[in-house]
């Protein structure tokens, strides 16, 4: 079940995206959803899709209208209510989305996730609009969607609630003997019974040895194991994530060391957090502890990739690396971890994620970071 | 992203099955004249992917490149941290990562001499990454090997049909374990996850609806390895029973010889004054996380005997609807539900 969307939440977000266009020289967006990526289709519909091929269109002036294939989609956007001119199509049948924009007279046509969209698809698309100029729209989007309204900072305060209750289910599943799928089917039943749509979720169980997460295995936890999960609920579109590790069994020194260093990272990380820096300054943040320490070179992308992430309708927007240099604005919401390998106890996971303000940050985990030691 | 069991303890069997199903390729690449097939897979499309090497694609994008001889290669934008892991969980040794896939392609071709190389379902190819292709492979000549692949699945062998069966076993514990529960609908389809991912399923997906006239339905589609399967049930009013009898109805009409389209029109569109009924007949290639995939296919392509296909009848009304499915295996005079037994569930 999701929460209904304001209809004003629809008429900010427009005003957002037609800001942006006119910017751009746009003066129609249409945003494509294939079955992995379906963040802008619901920016525009509200609408918890489910199939592998969608359209939201938003004109330069007018009524947005979206075009599905599946009658459950439908019904959905249907149901979410921001956009009423609603339209079935055929995956090789594009007509009455061609139709809707010949009517508008659009002359320059912005197409989000344009990349994604499938050879045979394009073909019709091409079709259907032919005399527009088509142009990628996938990074005004991602801009737009970058800076959070009121409405959808409450939705990923919701969802940041849902991580601490993950991360308690997830600390309760723990112990010896269990299999690493087990833990996740016992934190995605936790989940599933609070309402979560979906959940993006890696873990790794073991030793020094680990060099990275990825999913569940049917390896067994020990004693001694450190257990890492990157834990990601979506609950009514949106996802928050929260990074921990926990010890089974006291923690031996390299464990101790391995937490307190990305701890200090973490803390520093999040120090830097504040509108106007880049996702670049926090990264650097987070690798200066690294390097200060003598752990350096575990900062580059042989052993980790980001330095942590946008969150919203995507789990993972803007990246924060170093020499990323997109500016942090106010009410964007980023999750900051450190998470790599290092020597001291294998891949450790690490990192909150908060609401950007104008002078700090808000954050939005209850969860204490800490390593978590689980009695055996 | 999928977060189901993925072993790393592969069995020899599956290796096997693996090389096989790349051998039954090879001789289709000889027969076009290619040196080489391309296979892309994305975290919600990677069937064929997973088929030729058991690989598990849980985010983000891939191609599997399958020369006519030598090592079959993944190119894969996740990190080279997971290479272990991949080797570990696949039949795919040579792994090759980076942001820019035909980039990896162009190395991985060119190294292995390839001048005519086919690509398997290029419709469905995100279309950018087919231009940066064909401008980084230059002189090589990109040719339409359409559904070279999903073709060779469309009858599953035993290896497979035996894990169709455990996987509507599954399905049948994991709905029975949801229909036990007095909760809500949250509650079960929680039941249905800790079912299912607790017995190794790859990936799930579930549904529940609660209708005005008492009608309760929970549905569930559920991967293991490459295979996916579908069941629904519903019970408790009218809509429920109209979605039950229609399936009933659609099942008698699946047979070697019958279509999509003669098995979905075997179902009265109305089921009385206030319900109608959508039937939808779906071959198990064809099955993906959000139900029926929006391939353009020929609704009128006969079903052959030994093929796998599900049945999904949504009743609808001013009170809601009700879902019945079930996957079958076609034979030919009649077909056999997948683990689930009529009846055996309320």
């Amino acid at each position: 079940m999701t929460a209904p969307i304001p209809l004003s939440e629809g008429v900010w977000r427009h005003r957002r995206l037609r800001s942006a266009m006119a910017e751009a020289g746009i003066d129609g967006l249409l945003a494509f959803a294939p079955g992995w990526r379906r963040e802008n289709v619901r920016y525009l519909t509200g609408a918890p899709i489910a199939g592998e091929l969608a359209f939201a269109y938003l004109p330069a002036d007018g009524d947005p209208a979206a075009f599905f294939v599946g009658e459950s989609d439908e019904r959905a956007a249907r149901e979410a209510g921001l956009v009423t001119d609603i339209r079935r199509i055929r995956a090789g049948d594009l007509g009455p989305l061609g139709d809707r924009i010949a009517r508008d007279r659009v002359g320059r046509l912005g197409v989000a996730h344009s990349e994604l969209v499938p050879v045979g698809v394009r073909r019709g698309l091409e079709r259907a609009v032919a005399g527009a100029e088509i142009v990628s729209a996938t990074a005004l989007m991602d801009g737009v969607r970058l800076v959070k309204s009121p409405w959808e900072i409450e939705q990923l305060r919701a969802t940041a609630a849902l991580c601490d209750e993950a991360w308690s289910a997830f600390l309760g599943a723990l112990r010896v003997g269990i299999a690493e799928y087990e833990i996740v089917a016992e934190v995605e039943a936790a989940l599933k019974a609070r309402g979560a749509e979906d959940n993006f979720m890696i873990i790794a169980s073991g030793g020094q040895e680990v060099r990275g997460m990825t999913p569940p295995a049917e390896r067994r936890v020990q004693a001694g194991d450190l257990v890492r999960t990157e834990l990601t609920p979506q609950l009514n579109g949106y996802w928050t994530q929260i990074c921990r590790t926990a010890v089974i069994g006291p923690p031996n020194a390299g464990q101790r060391a391995s937490f307190e260093l990305f701890e200090e990272a973490a803390a520093a990380g999040l120090a830097a957090v504040r509108a106007g820096v880049t996702a670049h300054d926090v990264a650097v943040a987070e690798n200066d502890v690294f390097r200060r320490h003598g752990y350096g070179e575990y900062c580059t992308s042989q052993h980790t990739r980001v330095r942590g992430h946008g969150h919203g309708l995507h789990f993972d927007e803007v990246p924060i690396m170093e020499g990323i240099e997109t500016v942090l604005e106010a009410h964007a919401v980023v999750i900051v971890h450190p998470n790599t390998y290092t020597p001291l106890a294998g891949y450790h996971v690490h990192g909150d994620p908060v609401v950007v303000t104008a002078d700090g940050y808000e954050p939005l985990l209850a969860t204490p970071r800490e390593l978590h030691e689980v009695p055996t | 992203m999928k977060r189901g069991l993925v072993t790393t303890e592969l069995p020899e069997t599956t290796r096997s099955a693996c090389a096989a199903r790349v051998q039954r390729l090879r001789t289709r690449l000889r027969d076009a004249g290619c040196d080489a097939a391309l296979i892309y897979g994305d975290v919600s499309r990677s069937e064929d992917v997973h088929y030729l090497g058991n690989l598990c694609l849980y985010w983000n994008e891939g191609v599997l490149v399958v020369p006519a001889k030598g090592e079959v290669t993944f190119a894969t934008k996740l990190s080279p941290r997971v290479h272990p892991w991949m080797r570990a969980s696949s039949a795919v040794q040579e792994l090759r990562s980076g942001p820019n896939l035909s980039k990896l392609l162009g190395e991985a071709l060119g190294s292995d001499g390839s001048r005519r190389v086919g690509v398997v379902d290029r419709d469905w190819w995100p279309g950018a990454l087919l231009d940066d292709l064909g401008a980084a492979l230059g002189e090589m000549e990109l040719v339409d090997l359409g559904d070279a692949v999903r073709r060779d699945r469309l009858a599953p062998d035993e290896a497979e049909l035996a894990q169709l069966r455990e996987l509507g076993g599954l399905a049948a514990t994991a709905l029975l374990a949801a229909s036990e529960l007095e909760g809500t609908a949250s509650d079960r389809i929680a039941a249905i996850e800790r079912v299912t991912r607790a017995a190794g399923a790859t990936d799930v997906f579930t549904t529940a609806d609660q209708a005005a006239d008492g009608s309760v339905s929970t549905s569930v589609i559920v991967q293991l390895g490459h295979l996916w399967l579908q069941a629904a049930r519903s019970s408790g009013g009218a809509l429920a029973q109209h979605a039950a009898a229609g399936a009933a109805q659609a099942a008698a009409a699946l047979r070697d010889g019958a279509s999509l389209a003669s098995v979905a029109t075997a179902v009265p569109a109305l089921a009385s004054a206030e319900i109608t009924l959508h039937t939808a007949c779906v071959r198990h290639v064809d099955l993906g996380p959000g139900g029926a995939r929006c391939r353009a296919e020929d609704p009128d392509e006969p079903l052959r005997s030994g093929e796998v296909a599900a049945i999904v009848v949504i009743s609808s009304g001013p009170a809601g609807r009700a879902v019945h499915a079930d996957t079958y295996l076609v034979g030919n005079e009649s077909a056999a539900a997948l683990g689930v037994a009529a009846g055996a569930l309320r």
